[in-house]
Order: C-alpha cells, then structure tokens, then sequence
C-alpha cells in the first residue's frame, strides 16, 4: 500500500529561487524581507518550496572548509561524456522512481527569459540599438546590452538577426554551446539538444565553442553546427535558417529527422520517427503555418507514411 | 516500495539463477572482486526498490546488465572525482587536510553536487559555483563571467531552480 506523492507547484519553487536570489545579497533591505515573509506565510506550498531551495543552498556546506580543492574540481570543465553522465544521475536519482525524469526536463525553461515564444508562435522585434531580430517559435532568448557590449543569450530554439553597426560595442550570441562574434550583418542560430547550428548569410560570424574553446571564422553562405567541445559539421548554408521568418521551411538536401524537429515547435502534441527514416534526403518548401498540410507533403515526396493514431500523437513511419 | 511474499520469491529466483553470472559480469569490468560483490548487491537492491516482470531468463540479465553497467560508470565517475579532489588536497598546506569521516563526507556531496549540475550551460554553472562555493558578490562574478549583473541574477535563479526541482523529486514530491 503507497500513499499519494505529495505535490509541489513549479511556480512556487520559480519564486522560491526567485527570492534566494533576492536575500542572498547583503545588505537585505526591511521592506524586502517583509515582502518574502509576506510571500512565505501566504501558503503552505510557499513554505515547502523555500524548504527545497534552502537545502540545494545546504547540500555545498560540506565543502566549504577543505580549502577551496573540492571548488576546484567542480569549477573544471565537464570530465565526462554527457552519456555517461546521464546514466549517472540515473543511477543517482533511482533512490526514488520520480527522480530522473525531472533530470532531463529541467533546464529547457523559458522562465525569467526576456522573450520567448510558445508552439506555432514567432515575433519580430527591433532591439534598443537598431538590430532586428526574430525569433522561431519554442524559442527563449535573454538580451544583455551594457556599454561595452551587446549580447543574446539563446537559450533554446531559433533566432534570425540581422544586426545594426557599432563599432564601439561588439555584438554576440551565446548558446550552452559557445559564443557566436557578429564580423557581419545578417546570420541565424538555432540552438537544440547538444547542438548549436550556425547559418551566415552576410558578413561572417566568430564562433568560439563553451569548452573546447575551438574557433573558426564563418563566412556568408557558410553554415556550422558544434556542440561544447567542437565544430562538428559544417557545409553552405540551408536558406531554411531564415525562411522560417516567412513561415516557409525551405528543405535542400536536409536530413528528415531535422526537418521533422522544427516541424514539432509549430505543432501541439506528439511528433515522432522511425529512426530509419531520420537520415531521408528532403528537397522543397513546407509550410510551417499548416503542420498537416506539410506532412501530407512528406508523405507525398518521399518513402513514408505518417501515421496519425490521434490528431495529437503522429508518427512518420517508413512506408 | 512494493513487499509481498510473491515479489521476495521472484527475487530470490532471480539472485539465485543469475547472481554468479553478474559478478562475472561486473569483475569483467571492474577487475576487482570486492567491487563487484558489492555491485551486485547494489543491483538487487534496485530490483528490490523497483519489482517488474519480464520476458524470459534473456530478458532478465539485460535488465540486470543495463543496472549494473549503470552503477559501474557511477562507480567510476566518484573514482575520478575523488582522484581530482585529493590532487588538489596535496596542493594545501596540512592545516586543512580533512579527517576520513569529513574525507566520505565531501566526495559523496562532490558526486551529489557535480551530478545535479551536469546538465546546466556551462555559465550558469559557473555562476553558481561561484556564489555558493566562493561566496562571491554577484557583481564580481559578472564582471567575472563577462556578462551583467542581471544575467548573473537569472542564471543563479534557474540553476536554483534546477536543484531544487530535483531535490524535491529525490524525495518523492511530485513537481507540477
């Protein structure tokens, strides 16, 4: 006999977090700490969320007095591969059947983001210095403009920007992927999974990756595709970096399974493959604003069969 | 946790006709006897923690393989950190070497806390490290990261967040 998991709203912890980041910072002003006690005494689930963020603050105490050397070895950049570390949190979060479900979906968060878009959702937008930008649906970007620079966070998802001149501030993107130097004018990024992807379609970009710290200078008509360590691919660039903006995928000798992940952000519910299709050759244009209309296209096109189990679960079967 | 009489007699059949297969499995890999023993130990007890039903003797050594090659690259990676940890350890002066039961105690959080981190961007990793681990102002540490004060204050907000999702999952609390 098991009883029912208790439950935690995600908006309670946003706002715990929210707060520790507020009262972590000396001095804390009275009406602050008014206002989180306000906050903390409104509900019981406000109570068990600072419970949970105070002992993620708990969890570092033990290392606090070796002298610095256990701060040394986290600060070092990620040993291990990322498969491996996946079976790790696994394994440590098997001590309860929920934990490791929460490991893969936390991060992929637009909360705090200064823009963000939702399914089948795109804007366009004039930044404070002149730059356009737009942003693909599923997407969520920070903008982080000082005096001595101008960059985007993309945190996930796809950006086109074509951006203004100024010499005095340098223009960058960053992925968890690396940072992306504007040498030019008119370039899109699309940030998924590992993988960071880089077309350029004026002027030339810097890529510089998180960890490995390769670069390379890419020019217009050029694209890349890294992930934290290295460059992994690169080849011309796909016109389908900006034809989203017009709500057109323009396909050129592009992988199926690529294809079929940007039609997922426009699209509510399941959208799956069959592994032995993901690698299929897709030319033409599909519309992103009409999902069914660009399935039915893929099926007409090429070897498969999309399979519709319910409006919301579809899957693209080898036919 | 599931106990009834018929779950502890499908496992005792399971150790029983597999348990010497997976030490041999696990001494493969490991090359040390004593480990493997107590790997296999540790994958019972999952089994243990999560009874299901299976597909035949074929299927029940994969499951146990998939868990047991799951622990040994856990097993590994605390190698690892331990090593890197006590390098850095013989760079200090003895005044702050640890005694053994403070020794356990920091490479267990090591493990903990490098786990929970894995899969933040490499920023607002650092970020965080620095304000817990070095108590840093949050305006050094973007004038040290290269970014504004503000990002500083959503990175540390998400990885917060981050961690404490999995904190209250580790317990048993549904998140939604």
């Amino acid at each position: 006999m098991s009883l029912p998991a208790p439950k935690l709203s995600h908006q309670s912890l946003q706002q715990a977090a929210h707060w520790y980041v507020q009262l972590q910072e000396e001095p804390v002003p009275a009406h602050l700490q008014q206002q989180w006690q306000l906050w903390l005494d409104q509900h019981g689930d406000h109570q068990a969320a600072w419970h949970y963020v105070q002992r993620v603050g708990q969890r570092f105490a033990p290392l606090l007095e070796d002298g610095g050397a256990a701060g040394r070895v986290l600060h070092q950049p990620q040993r291990f591969s990322r498969r491996a570390g996946l079976k790790t949190l696994l394994v440590l979060g098997a001590s309860s059947m929920l934990g490791w479900q929460a490991w893969r979906g936390a991060p992929l968060t637009g909360w705090t983001a200064d823009l963000s878009t939702g399914i089948g959702e795109s804007r366009h937008t004039r930044l404070a210095d002149g730059s356009q930008l737009w942003l693909g649906a599923q997407s969520a970007i920070d903008l982080d403009f000082t005096a001595q620079a101008r960059v985007l966070h993309l945190r996930f998802g796809e950006m086109l920007v074509d951006t203004a001149h100024d010499p005095r501030r340098p223009f960058f993107v960053d992925t968890a992927q690396g940072r992306m130097q504007a040498l030019g004018t008119r370039f899109a990024v699309c940030q998924q999974g590992d993988l960071t992807r880089l077309n350029v379609y004026a002027g030339a970009v810097e890529v510089c990756t998180a960890l490995g710290g390769e670069r390379r200078i890419v020019q217009a008509g050029q694209r890349v595709e890294f992930n934290a360590q290295a460059i992994a691919a690169s080849g011309p660039a796909q016109s389908a970096g900006q034809s989203w903006v017009d709500h057109r995928l323009n396909a050129e000798d592009m992988p199926l399974a690529q294809l079929l992940h940007t039609l997922g952000r426009y699209r509510h519910g399941h959208l799956g493959w069959h592994p032995s299709v993901a690698q299929l050759s897709v030319m033409g244009a599909f519309p992103l604003d009409d999902t069914d209309r660009a399935l039915a296209l893929l099926q007409a096109a090429l070897p498969v069969r999309v399979q519709r189990l319910t409006p919301w679960w579809v899957s693209v079967e080898p036919a | 946790m599931v106990s009834t009489p018929e779950v502890n007699a499908s496992i005792q059949t399971l150790y029983c006709s597999h348990s010497r297969w997976l030490l041999g499995f696990l001494y493969r890999r490991l090359g040390c006897r004593c480990e493997a023993a107590d790997l296999v130990q540790d994958t019972f007890v999952r089994i243990i923690q999560r009874p299901r039903s299976f597909d035949g003797a074929n299927g029940e050594r994969s499951y146990l393989a998939t868990i047991a090659r799951g622990l040994c690259i856990d097993t590994w990676r605390r190698q690892r950190l331990e090593r890197a940890w006590l390098e850095q350890l013989a760079l200090q002066p003895e005044a702050v070497q640890p005694s053994p039961e403070q020794h356990a105690i920091i490479v267990e959080t090591l493990h903990e806390i490098d786990a929970m981190l894995l899969r933040l961007p490499s920023k607002v990793r650092q970020a965080f490290l620095l304000a817990q681990l070095d108590g840093m102002a949050y305006r050094d540490i973007a004038a040290h990261i290269g970014v504004s004060e503000r990002m500083i204050k959503k990175y540390l907000a998400q990885a917060l967040l981050h961690c404490a999702i999995l904190e209250a999952e580790l317990d048993g609390v549904l998140v939604e």
